[in-house]
């Protein structure tokens, strides 16, 4: 589970009373939490991880927005007083829902969140390193630089990126590996020839060959105009080795390698030099341009980038929108999907799926990665076709192959290959929530797991995930006596759930798993399960009764407010490498804005971010 | 193909002192730690071959009736999980009841709890943006002590990572693991000869004096160029950049360290060469052979335990070799993966996924455990346990002049979780090798439940030299114990 990926529902929905002054800590929070809330969730009982205590007063509760944010949700649904306990008085809720409001409010004093260093993934520098030296090597795999550590989430974190001394030698075996081939390899001679854009001649000397060589590479090599004198530092690593006896090409090699190791190259800085400490400003357009290419392409931005930060076009509001579009449907923006979507969708984890054989034999490596195959291809429809992100949850679509299709019962494509095929309303699909995938990789190797299916949904496609199980509740309750042995998976996981320090949660997250019980743990719709019948019913609290997949889309339709608001979070989030805070929220709200007006095409989530406050603006340290 | 790193820098100790004298190198605890040298003639001389610590570390905690032996003392025959190990028990301390008390954040789950405790034994383990964040983990520690006397302060290999993530830098930072054979053995030995260290030569000072580096060599000069350049552009940085720029310069120095030590070794290699100890060392003969064998070698592990087994051994072999040569004084193994597969080493039912049998074969108590499953994982445990023991027959093998590698190691075998249902108690725990004859073997010790199992990582330092006398939560554990020691062991 990752917290990162929290919640963002809506606070513009919450109740604002126009000119009403914001009450106090004492009246606006903690006499309410006193007289509702804390008898759970003191710092003693904490019940489903959350302590209330911890707010004392509005400075605090800045750092605890989070947990603010899921009180407003769930006090605003009346999820939160549960049921069996005193109910808020409207007047109370309104103050509480009031006071949460005010403390997170910047509309007055916008705030980009911190400034962070950007440290280039490795997917990130593999993918530079090849456009920038133009050669189709794999630098990263022959290097052995690992893939992040990161646990869920997006690997582009600023936070958790660490350039350690064992990634920072492996930096440089990379770079000597890539030159290597760009100075060695038959198959570069191209693009060697496009490097040295100048060789020395009988009017031109080998050192200033050298340097203008350098002053056409290191701008592209920095993302940025580059000064006389830095072109200089690196050219005289040049010049030595020409002294030496070198040939040119040699020594342009030996200028260039220090350039692929320099913390301007592997770290994505921005300059602050200029600005006074606590100031915000728009970063420059070169900087701008390369949060653009990171955001979008994962790799450094192409030539009719720079050239439109350099003119400046850049900074009209036209000339962004045209670049946003064009960089949006070039085939780079594949790294959108690949570590933005499949991973926000937790889609690698399909790879992990272990469904037993004994189980599943139908369910062979080349299902697995048809049904991989299927969500890539239905995301990347989304960007290319443009299409609305509530398809996510609906559509009357879907991407297969014979075998897939086979495994789906429903209506072949006409070849074997992939091919976009209309669903029926029968056939229960449409959307991430009839795909194998999903399916499968959040079931057990023998049976669906309900409630991995539903965190799934609560995590993913609401941004609200149920926080980790405490440490032993790792197994079902031992047999006991007094318990009734349990007939179904169904009244075992009920039992398991019953358990005082359990049912705060599972009964949050289990209902929206079993709607899906129709769907077996290989995503295949199925009539019975093992003999019994499939009980696809949930009872949601503070929202009632549901049966199957359909009826779960019915509810996800009532969230979709909170739906768009977590994919405008997550792209965000994605976007600016970081976790997402209240300040945050006013742009939220324009991206969420601009989505309604544009019929939630996936160009209008991308613009709103590229377009949003702290996209595009930096505050001085 | 270039070496991995520079061959040849050296940077004026000048620029380094103004580099600190200008605060850019105050929050650098690693200048700080790395004593610039190696054994020199006349330098501190130690009597006997240096004391290596290596972990052993395999997932999915064990089956304790089966690993622990029901006496004290003396130990009889073992039990089944450590079978293997039979012949060479007169090397093994078996330690019981030690157990972890390190609190979660609310942040991770129950084996990312258990995973960041493991070799850290912080009072509290989280997550912050998403990335695992502990206290130091203990070889980084160790390396701290015995680090600056081998080429590689520390070696992390094997398959751990993402929620199995063990190590931790003294600022808490998630540490990356070799995943790959092939890289960590060129990591380890590129540029040199693989030859038993003629110890008895080294301890009487007969190691020469490396040339001196050439100042004006090419890579002296581009880490001359990115140090200048790193320097000047702190001006321009905010705090968060300049922090990051750090991270930049302590890595270019350590690869600078490198260098240098490499420089000064290949030196005292030539000369052992010429009269080498008396062991043999060879690359690991499954080494693969290029990079698409070792990818497709790593990609199996979890999906077919012939491959798995073909892993394991090649990363014991590796750890066996980088002590054998004195290449590192810490090794780390973190190996196996709670995803594998286990046809054909799990014989009984038809569940070969250690995970789900983990969950399936452990509950509170052990008559509660599906017993099918719970037999599933004392066989993977019996079988992970094979390579173990391979490693301690290797090293018991090697002649060190006199003594044994395996008598000059403390070599801790465990698991990052007490038991397959998330258990931080009771861990398995044994020690084998003698630390430079200072630990017998042969004993089962059973400390008072709870035991804090930092106290063991205290006792480990101890033997390598560390005085400080504290590590983790040895002492604010709420179940501290002993004084934070294991009174017995040695």
């Amino acid at each position: 589970m990752n917290l990162a990926r929290f919640i963002y529902a809506s606070l513009s929905l919450l109740p604002v009373v126009a000119g009403a002054v914001v009450p106090e800590f004492q009246e606006g929070f903690r006499t309410i939490v006193e007289r509702y809330c804390l008898e759970c969730h003191d710092e003693k009982k904490q019940k489903g991880g959350v302590d209330l205590s911890v707010v004392t007063n509005g400075e605090t509760a800045l750092d605890r927005y989070h947990l603010l944010r899921k009180v407003a949700e769930q006090v605003r649904s009346g999820e939160m007083p549960p049921e069996d306990e005193q109910a808020l008085k409207p007047e109370d809720k309104q103050t509480l829902l009031h006071w949460i409001a005010g403390t997170f409010d910047t509309s007055k004093s916008p705030h980009p969140g911190p400034p962070l260093a950007r440290q280039l993934t490795r997917a990130e520098y593999n993918a530079t390193l090849r456009d920038l030296l133009r050669i189709n090597f794999d630098a990263a795999s022959q290097a052995g630089i690992p893939e992040e550590n990161v646990v869920g989430g997006y690997s582009n974190r600023a936070g958790g990126l660490v350039l350690e001394p064992v990634l920072m030698e492996k930096f440089f075996t990379a770079a000597d590996l890539a030159l290597d081939y760009l100075f060695g390899d038959k198959a570069a001679a191209g693009p060697l020839k496009t490097l040295l854009v100048v060789r020395p001649d009988d009017s031109t000397q080998p050192d200033s060959a050298l340097r203008k060589v350098l002053s056409v590479f290191l701008p592209r090599a920095f993302r940025r105009p580059v000064a006389d004198e830095e072109v200089n530092a690196f050219a005289r690593l040049g010049v030595s080795a020409l002294t030496n006896g070198d040939a040119f090409e040699e020594a342009v090699r030996k200028a260039i390698k220090p350039v692929l190791v320099s913390p301007h190259f592997l770290l994505r800085l921005e300059s602050t030099a200029s600005a006074t400490p606590g100031t915000v400003a728009r970063v420059s357009n070169a900087e701008l341009a390369v949060r653009l290419s990171y955001f979008l392409w994962a790799t450094m931005p192409d030539e009719e980038l720079f050239i439109a930060a350099n003119n400046g076009t850049l900074s009209e509001p036209e000339g962004f929108e045209r670049q946003v579009r064009r960089m949006l449907a070039h085939q780079k923006a594949e790294a959108l999907n690949r570590y933005f979507l499949e991973r926000w969708l937790q889609l690698p984890s399909i790879q992990k799926a272990l469904p037993s054989q004994n189980a599943f034999p139908s369910y062979t490596r080349s299902l697995r990665d048809a049904m991989e195959r299927e969500t890539r291809m239905f995301c990347e429809h989304l960007r290319k076709e443009d299409r609305s992100i509530l398809e996510f949850i609906e559509a009357d679509y879907t991407f297969v192959n014979a075998e897939l299709s086979k495994h789906y019962r429903i209506i072949p494509p006409s070849g074997k290959d992939f091919a976009k095929v209309n669903l029926r309303p029968e056939d229960h699909r449409g959307g991430l929530l009839g795909m194998g995938s999903i399916l499968t990789m959040t079931s057990h190797t023998d049976r669906t797991k309900p409630t991995a299916r539903g965190k799934w949904i609560l995590e993913v496609l609401l941004g609200t995930p149920p926080p980790p199980p405490p440490p032993n509740a790792g197994t079902f309750a031992p047999k006991s006596k007094d318990k009734i042995e349990p007939k179904s998976f169904r009244e075992k996981l009920a039992q398991h759930a019953s358990n005082a320090s359990c049912v705060g949660c599972h009964r949050r997250v289990d209902p929206l798993g079993f709607a899906l019980e129709d769907f077996d743990a290989v995503g295949t719709w199925r009539a019975d399960a093992g003999g019994q019948t499939v009980d696809n019913a949930g009872t949601l609290p503070g929202i009632g009764d549901f049966k199957g997949v359909e009826g779960l889309r019915r509810i996800l339709q009532q969230k979709q407010p909170v739906i768009i608001r977590n994919i405008a979070a997550q792209t965000l989030s994605y976007a600016l490498g970081r976790d997402l805070s209240y300040y945050d929220e006013p742009a939220l709200d324009e991206i969420v804005t601009a989505l309604a007006q544009n019929e939630h095409r996936f160009s209008s989530l991308i613009l709103g971010v590229a377009k949003s406050y702290p996209f595009q603006n930096r505050k001085a340290e | 193909m270039k070496t991995p790193f520079p061959s040849t820098s050296e940077v004026p100790v000048s620029r380094r002192s103004f580099l600190r004298g200008a605060g850019v190198l105050a929050a650098l605890p690693f200048l700080e730690t790395v004593a610039p040298s190696v054994v020199r003639a006349g330098s501190r001389v130690p009597l006997k071959p240096p004391v290596r610590f290596g972990i052993y570390t395999v997932t999915g905690g064990t089956v304790s009736e089966s690993w622990v032996p029901q006496e004290l003392g003396n130990l009889g025959k073992l039990p089944s999980i450590l079978r293997t190990l039979e012949p060479h028990k007169e090397d093994l301390v078996i330690l019981s009841n030690l157990s972890q008390s390190g609190q979660g954040d609310g942040r991770i789950n129950a084996h990312e709890h258990c995973a960041y405790v493991h070799l850290s034994c912080a009072d509290t383990v989280g997550k912050l943006n998403g990335k695992p964040m502990a206290s130091q983990s203990v070889d980084e520690r160790a390396a701290e002590i015995v680090g600056a006397q081998s080429l590689i302060p520390a070696v992390r290999m094997g398959y751990s990572g993402g929620e199995t993530s063990f190590f931790f830098d003294r600022q808490g930072r998630s540490l990356g693991v070799e995943r790959n054979p092939r890289m960590a053995f060129e990591r380890m030995f590129k540029g040199r000869q693989l030859v038993a260290p003629n110890w008895s030569r080294r301890l009487a000072g007969g190691s020469p004096e490396a040339q001196p580096l050439g100042s004006k060599a090419y890579d002296a000069q581009v880490v001359d160029l990115l140090l200048d350049d790193a320097r000047r552009l702190q001006k321009q940085l905010g705090r968060s950049d300049q922090g990051k720029l750090n991270e930049y310069l302590e890595s270019v120095f350590s690869i600078e360290q490198r260098v240098r030590r490499l420089h000064e070794r290949i030196a005292i290699e030539a000369v052992d060469l010429k009269d080498p100890g008396p062991s043999n060392p060879h690359a690991p003969s499954n080494l693969p052979t290029d990079n698409a064998a070792q990818d497709q070698m790593v990609r199996a592990v979890s999906r077919n335990p012939a491959i798995h087994g073909d892993y394991l051994r090649v990363m014991t072999d590796l750890m066996v070799l980088a002590f054998q040569t004195d290449t590192t004084r810490v090794c780390s193994l973190g190996l196996g993966t709670d995803e594998a597969l286990f046809p054909g080493v799990v014989t009984v039912g038809y569940e070969h996924h250690a995970h789900t049998l983990e969950h399936h074969g452990n509950a509170a108590r052990v008559e509660d455990a599906d017993p099918v499953a719970r037999e599933g994982c004392r066989q993977i445990h019996a079988w992970y346990s094979q390579f173990f023991t391979d490693a301690v027959a290797k090293m018991r093998a090697i002649d060190e002049g006199g003594s044994s590698l395996l008598d000059n190691t403390v070599l801790l075998y465990t698991s990052y979780m007490a038991d397959g249902g998330h258990g931080t108690k009771n861990y398995p725990a044994l020690l084998a090798g003698g630390a430079g004859g200072k630990l017998k073997g042969g004993r089962h010790i059973a400390y008072q439940k709870e035991t804090p199992f930092a106290n063991l990582y205290v006792e480990v330092l101890d033997l390598l030299g560390d005085r400080s006398g504290e590590f983790g939560n040895s002492k604010t554990s709420k179940k501290a114990a002993y004084e934070g020691r294991l009174p017995g062991l040695v």
